[in-house]
């Protein structure tokens, strides 16, 4: 009795195991295919390396980028010349 | 996690999770210090001021950005002391697996001849972007000498200038990115794996020990969940899982939980589901990121937007659930509020320490968040391109909703480069009122959730109450900040953020908040889990709490960017 019910969790994990197989390797690329905008989005973050999953703003290289450009921009604001 | 009701004794220092997360944090802190703050980048000092020397000149000269500004700009930007020797040395050593598509062990080992096969498939893209920036740059130069050769005064000119100017800016961070694709070394990451997990194993267990912990169980254990974290790594950096946005976190609770709700979490690992140590000792880290000194530096606009709506949203969600949908349990109402309003996993991370939160509770919140950001993710960008929404006022009110700091970079990234740094701008600011929120539950929990109705508590109860670990949390947040300030944003820029933070305590950080997923769903059960998701309640507070907020925050950022501070709109 005992040993059937561990093959049986045995065999639920591998379920588990085939079903996530399933998602990253079928159903997720196909529901990407659906949308254009979705690819195109995926194309960017192929192109620069976003981690999408990324928690908190240190995570990313892009938001560095981000804040030295704001920054920038409120420490040395562009004015130019006045304008006549 | 049980509320805290023993009295405060000197032993507490030495005896409970939250401290030792303090005293770790901090040691991983200050060894980040010792590494990076005597190690500056060669001519560092020099490079900024001839950078600020060029920026203020040609800020006089032209109404926008010419292309010497951003050189300077750029110059500015590459001085990063995690750019060291020591830094590339600890770098490797913490190094996640790496992005693969259909062989997972690609993510752990890729030889010479197959960098080199990618490589060299990356460099028709590489030949391809140094083109356009150079063709960009060409146009760029032309359109700036004709906008000059009018002394500026011609604003048709100007507007062109800038746009050509934005054009090749863009291409030149296009072309950098393909230059990395080109650049790939061999690795394997086995032995620094293995090295990395007897380092964090020995680490934690120092804490264990002192605590009077089962240290031999708990060093047992760790292999097994820092396995499962590596492995959760891994799926993340698979690339699709990648465009959905579906991380670590997310790939460590579900391993966990398949592992514990089908052949059981082995008995032998169990003393190593410190769930609250490994996350206390994580958020400690992320206090020295949450910079609020530099958030000043950077806009009042993006301020005014995060700070006035995001705790706005936060109170009437927590409401809207109390009083509304009645949710039996704060906690989760409160979790998945602080996981919507504020800045998703992280927020609810802090959140959940903060209020003493059930794990399954923090597992929901995290559920939910993942779901609306891949969604949000792909629809924001699409609504705002359809309905014609500016960039920047795009940019700006999905960096106030999306969840993920990631994914509001990939949104805004896909609209303009000018929604990307309004976007991510507006996500930091808010990332950093974790730390304040955090406080303000814990101090709100411990006067009022905890406290019998109607009877006032004194200040020492509320103490020992007191999640201590927020204490920590806040205080590095406050030290670094006054460092940064103390430095001045350029040189905090270079040692402080591409340093301390992003060279090592970060590395640290995200490790520890993996580990902890991974014993959150260890020890997290199914039918618990759907209990506390009955009647749907928790999806209906995210979906009303975030229509709310996608409302507010459209309303809040057009309000600062184009009617208070329309200046500055113009000029990013």
């Amino acid at each position: 009795m005992e040993e059937t019910k561990i093959s049986k969790n045995w065999l639920y994990l591998l379920i588990g195991i085939v079903l996530m197989g399933l998602f990253i390797f079928v159903i997720a690329p196909a529901l990407q295919n659906q949308s254009d905008t979705f690819n195109q989005i995926s194309m960017i973050i192929d192109q620069h390396d976003v981690e999408t999953g990324a928690y908190v703003y240190t995570d990313l290289e892009l938001t560095a980028q981000a804040v030295i450009g704001a920054r920038s921009t409120i420490e040395y604001p562009p004015v130019g010349p006045k304008q006549q | 996690m049980p509320a805290n009701s023993t009295k405060n004794v000197w032993s507490e220092l030495w005896l409970t999770e939250d401290y030792w997360a303090i005293w770790l944090g901090f040691f991983l802190l200050i060894v980040g210090c010792i590494l990076f703050l005597p190690n500056p980048p060669e001519g560092m000092e020099k490079d900024i001021q001839e950078a600020n020397a060029t920026m203020a000149w040609e800020a006089d000269r032209a109404p926008f950005k010419t292309i010497a500004y951003y050189k300077a700009q750029d110059i500015k930007a590459g001085l990063r002391a995690r750019n060291s020797g020591i830094g590339k040395q600890i770098a490797a050593f913490f190094k996640q697996p790496q992005n693969w598509t259909n062989n997972p062990i690609h993510a752990f080992f890729q030889g010479s001849g197959q960098v080199k096969n990618r490589n060299n498939a990356a460099l028709p893209g590489l030949a391809i972007a140094k083109e356009a920036a150079a063709e960009a740059l060409n146009e760029a130069k032309v359109a700036e000498a004709a906008a000059q050769s009018a002394g500026f005064q011609d604003q048709a000119l100007n507007k062109a200038a800038e746009a050509k100017i934005d054009a090749w800016h863009e291409a030149k961070g296009d072309q950098s990115a393909a230059s990395r694709k080109t650049t790939i070394k061999p690795f394997n990451l086995i032995p620094s794996l293995i090295g990395l997990m007897v380092v964090m194993g020995l680490f934690f267990a120092i804490g264990i020990k002192f605590m009077g912990k089962n240290l031999g169980g708990f060093l047992k254990g760790f292999p097994l969940v820092f396995v499962i974290a590596v492995v959760a790594y891994a799926l993340a950096n698979q690339i699709t899982m990648k465009h959905y946005g579906i991380g670590d976190a997310a790939w460590a609770i579900a391993i966990g939980m398949l592992i514990s709700n089908t052949i059981g979490t082995p008995k032998w690992a169990k003393s190593a589901l410190e769930v609250e140590y490994y996350i206390k000792t994580g958020l400690v880290l992320l206090g020295g990121e949450l910079l609020i000194s530099r958030i000043l530096a950077i806009g009042l606009p993006g301020i005014c937007v995060a700070w006035i709506v995001t705790p706005t949203i936060l109170v009437l969600t927590f409401l809207f659930g109390q009083k509304v949908l009645k949710i039996e349990s704060k906690t989760l109402n409160m979790v998945v509020s602080a996981d919507m309003s504020v800045c998703g996993t992280s927020a609810a991370i802090a959140a959940a320490a903060a209020c003493k939160a059930k794990k399954e509770e923090l597992t929901l919140a995290i559920g939910l968040s993942l779901v609306f950001t891949a969604i949000m993710m792909v629809a924001m960008p699409a609504i705002i391109k359809t309905t014609g929404i500016p960039y920047i006022l795009g940019g700006a009110w999905m960096g106030g909703t999306i969840d993920a700091t990631g994914a509001v970079a990939a949104a805004g990234a896909f609209l303009s480069e000018e929604a990307l740094y309004v976007a991510a701008t507006i996500k930091m600011i808010q990332n950093m009122l974790i730390g304040v929120i955090a406080f303000g539950i814990a101090v709100f929990w411990s006067m009022k959730i905890e406290a019998a109705e109607g009877k006032r508590i004194g200040l020492m109860e509320i103490w020992y109450r007191f999640p201590k670990f927020i204490l920590g949390f806040l205080g590095a947040s406050i030290i670094f900040s006054l460092i940064y300030s103390f430095m001045g944003s350029d040189i905090g820029y270079t040692m402080i953020d591409q340093g301390v933070l992003r060279g090592f305590s970060r590395l640290c950080r995200d490790w520890f908040f993996t580990l902890a997923f991974v014993a959150i769903g260890l020890s997290t059960n199914f039918k618990e889990l759907a209990h506390h998701f009955k009647g749907g309640k928790p999806f209906i507070l995210y979906a009303c709490g975030q229509t709310l907020n996608l409302a507010l925050t459209l309303i809040m950022a057009y309000i600062m960017f184009y009617l208070v501070f329309p200046e500055i709109t113009a000029a990013i």
